[in-house]
């Protein structure tokens, strides 16, 4: 009888994770690119989509596998950070304030499974480097999918879709996320082919954008690689491409701008009302004034919002769309929501800089790689979050994603794991 | 002597003052309207929400766009509200309303345990205008209105119950009294579900742009036989206004009519117009059928266009009706009985036929 090492067995169950996990994750990101379609009237398949199934089926199989104890990798080293429990914690507790219970409640489930759902899957699947470079192409190609459907259906087609996506701060967000993401990896490379992708990626992504949002979040995200990375050719990279993408927009004229001008100026057409953003915004810093311990409930600011609008659009044209994630988070969980969402984002973007900061780039030229578009990626959703939100149903699989890579390329890279 | 006459005076004097106080009284019947403010329901349910919606600031009740349809079960919401009533009686709804498209101008209203009605869909968008609504008969007390989802993209400052037809809002506004109107010009084709198919093939769709400047219509076509009914039993002394355009048919059998005063498929009166095969003239009857009887109450010629819209009007006055086409009076018949009761559109022999922009009006008695 042979006995197997400690090592041979945590090898063993490596490749174990990668064989079932990557398919899955794969199947997940390719279809956030598709958001909702095609059955984007349907209630079930919004709540039942293939990212969320697939949160919740490796929830599934990793709570059996621990309760089977039949395998000694638990499944907490491939669970998030305990600020993700934190600020689940908060949401949890902040139920008991809602209005509504079933909407509080649903949002908060759906809230948990894909953040840790989508956590476990997605650390399970990039379990090396070789997987962690499948999922980083896989990204790549769900942002290039979704930019060329919307390029197809808005100047091909001359419609005002955003490609798979309802609403134009969705695609922003999404978009605004994926693309710094795909693009600085892409960057980064040393094939020509990789680097011309990837300006053309973001070239792309800009002419497509059509919101304020999508354009900070897209610009915030090569900014922050442009101060970080520490590879002087991706520097110059991605200057160029930033250069690139001026021209190309200049040279597109009203075509891009139009949209871009009209979410940027803040006006109805009437040209005398403000749009519906700094009303939000208004609305939901008057909320926090009167439920800043308590906050709305998690998913239930609708059942308040209105009542702290100090006025409204002419011909009530105000829609229900949460224009700053920031706010929204401090308006449904109260202060502590607020900071418990922050303590993520500083202890992921922090992991992301320090790993910057501590891999050669020379030495480990792909782990720098995953390190630089995963922090350009974490710097666009924050900034994205400013404008529209993370938290929405299609856009939060990708939130999970950039942590879950962070938190990846850390294990594998700093903490050894390889 | 003395006596008998001072009595025969306190009796006429007593009879004239009785009648005087039951004139005066009948004279000053009191009208009145039951206000309320939807800015207040008891209970709310999102995507309904109070908010600021006046162009002055006034607080009402809103559904944002793009939230979700109700009649197409996307999203759900309502708004709940008490009311007294102080009498017994019949009373007239008028909502205060902004409508922003034809996808976007109604509201459903239930009251009590009352089957739910769409307060709404008149073609007046982007100005705060008072709509009439339906009547209903309300007993003296406390009753409940619910307001929920049918069109998003909707507010209201107030919904009034009035005692009285002749009493509408008050206050200045732009006012859409029709106590019934159909444009045929909702989303999803028209959404012509509360009307009732009882024979034949009818649509909405837009017709041949070269051809009407109108946009979507009712189209019915015919082989034999067609009824579509709109039924409302408390309809009566009304103008009936609609748009009608015949298609042109080899058969000298086809015809189309235009039922008023309709209880059920089988009584109704009808405006039967037989357009001439060739020519620009046509038959017009008027029809009064009882279970099967069928009695021609009048018949006359008329010169009449084929593929051209004809603006139709039917006037139920107390004792008369009177037909107009086209703006100009063409007949006029006395009836010793009121006519009561709902509206249908039927065709006969294998015909084709637009309709469009059915408006009914209640005519105000005048004092005589």
């Amino acid at each position: 009888m042979i006995l197997k090492s400690d090592a041979d067995i945590a090898d063993s169950q490596t490749i174990w994770h990668q064989r079932l996990y990557l398919p899955i994750a794969a199947i997940a990101i390719a279809a956030s690119a598709f958001h909702f379609w095609p059955f984007g009237n349907s209630r079930i398949w919004r709540v039942l989509n293939l990212p969320n199934l697939a949160c919740i089926g490796v929830l599934v199989v990793q709570i059996l596998i621990s309760i089977s104890k039949k395998t000694n990798s638990p499944i907490s080293s491939s669970l998030p950070h305990v600020s993700v429990f934190a600020y689940l914690a908060v949401n949890f507790l902040s139920i008991a304030f809602a209005a509504g219970l079933f909407r509080s409640v649903s949002f908060t489930i759906k809230l948990s499974i894909v953040l840790t759902g989508g956590c476990v899957l997605f650390s399970l699947a990039a379990a090396n480097e070789r997987s962690i470079k499948t999922i980083y192409y896989l990204a790549t190609v769900a942002a290039a999918t979704s930019v060329g459907a919307c390029l197809f259906r808005r100047f091909a087609q001359a419609t005002s879709s955003f490609g798979f996506f309802e609403s134009l701060y969705k695609y922003g967000s999404y978009i605004g996320i994926l693309v710094p993401l795909g693009g600085i990896y892409l960057l980064s490379s040393r094939k020509t082919v990789e680097i011309f992708l990837g300006m053309v990626l973001i070239v792309c992504a800009y002419l497509s954008s059509g919101s304020i949002g999508a354009v900070a979040a897209i610009t915030s995200g090569l900014l922050s690689a442009l101060i970080f990375n520490r590879k002087r050719t991706a520097k110059l990279l991605v200057v160029i491409s930033l250069a690139l993408s001026t021209a190309a927009l200049l040279a597109a004229g009203p075509a891009f701008f139009k949209n871009v001008w009209d979410d940027f100026k803040l006006l109805e057409t009437d040209g005398k009302n403000l749009r519906q953003r700094y009303i939000e915004w208004q609305a939901e810093i008057n909320l926090l004034e009167s439920r800043g311990i308590t906050g709305t409930g998690p998913g239930c600011i609708n059942d308040y919002r209105s009542n702290f609008y100090y006025r409204l659009p002419k011909l009530n044209t105000l829609e229900a769309f949460d224009q700053n994630g920031w706010l929204t988070v401090a308006a449904e969980t109260g202060i502590l929501g607020l900071i418990t969402f922050c303590w993520i984002i500083i202890h992921y973007g922090g992991t992301a800089v320090t790993m910057i900061f501590n891999i050669d780039p020379v030495r480990e030229p792909f782990a720098h790689r995953f390190a630089a578009a995963a922090m350009a990626a974490l710097f666009s959703a924050c900034t994205a979050n400013l404008f529209s939100s993370v938290h929405y149903n299609g856009v939060l699989i990708v939130f999970v994603l950039v942590l879950s890579l962070i938190s990846a390329v850390n294990k594998v890279y700093i903490k050894g794991y390889r | 002597m003395k006596l008998r006459k001072i009595l025969i005076t306190a009796a006429i004097v007593m009879c004239m003052i009785v009648y005087c106080c039951s004139v005066i009284r009948i004279s000053t019947e009191p009208v009145f309207s039951v206000s309320i403010d939807l800015a207040r329901p008891v209970s709310i349910v999102w995507p309904c929400e109070t908010a600021i919606v006046g162009d002055n600031g006034e607080k009402g009740l809103r559904i944002g766009p793009k939230v979700g349809r109700g009649w197409r079960g996307e999203a759900g919401g309502s708004a709940s509200y008490k009311f007294f009533i102080p009498k017994d009686g019949k009373y007239h709804i008028w909502i205060y309303c902004l409508w922003f498209d034809e996808c976007a101008n109604a509201i459903f209203a239930q009251i009590d345990d009352l089957e739910k009605a769409i307060l709404g869909n008149d073609p007046i968008y982007n100005k705060w205008h008072w709509a009439r609504g339906f009547d209903v008969s309300l007993k003296k007390g406390t009753h409940s209105l619910v307001l929920s989802n049918h069109s998003d993209h909707v507010a209201m400052q107030k919904v009034i119950f009035a005692s009285s037809a002749s009493h509408g809002p008050d206050g200045e506004g732009l006012v859409f009294s029709d106590i019934f109107y159909d444009g045929f010009d909702g989303c999803d084709k028209g959404n012509f579900a509360s009307w009732k198919i009882i024979s034949g093939i009818w649509y909405v769709q837009s017709p041949d742009s070269r051809t009407c400047l109108l946009e979507n219509a009712l189209i019915g076509r015919s082989e034999d036989e067609s009824l579509i009914m709109y039924q409302n039993d408390n309809w009566s002394s009304y103008s009936l206004d609609l748009a009608v355009k015949t298609i042109p048919s080899y058969s000298t059998e086809s015809a189309i009519g235009i039922c008023f005063g309709l209880k059920d498929p089988e009584n109704y009166h009808q405006l039967r117009i037989t357009p001439a095969v060739a020519g620009d003239k046509a038959k017009m009857m008027i029809l009064r059928k009882k279970t099967k009887e069928i009695n021609n109450l009048a018949s006359f010629d008329l010169a009449w266009n084929q593929n051209f819209w004809h603006q139709v009007q039917i006037r139920l006055n107390q004792n008369s009706i009177e037909v107009k086409i086209d703006d100009e009076d063409l007949l006029r018949i006395p009836v010793n009985y009121q006519i009561k009761g709902g509206i249908g559109l039927s065709l006969l022999g294998k015909t084709t036929t637009y309709f469009d922009d059915i408006h009914i009006r209640e005519i105000k008695k005048t004092k005589q």
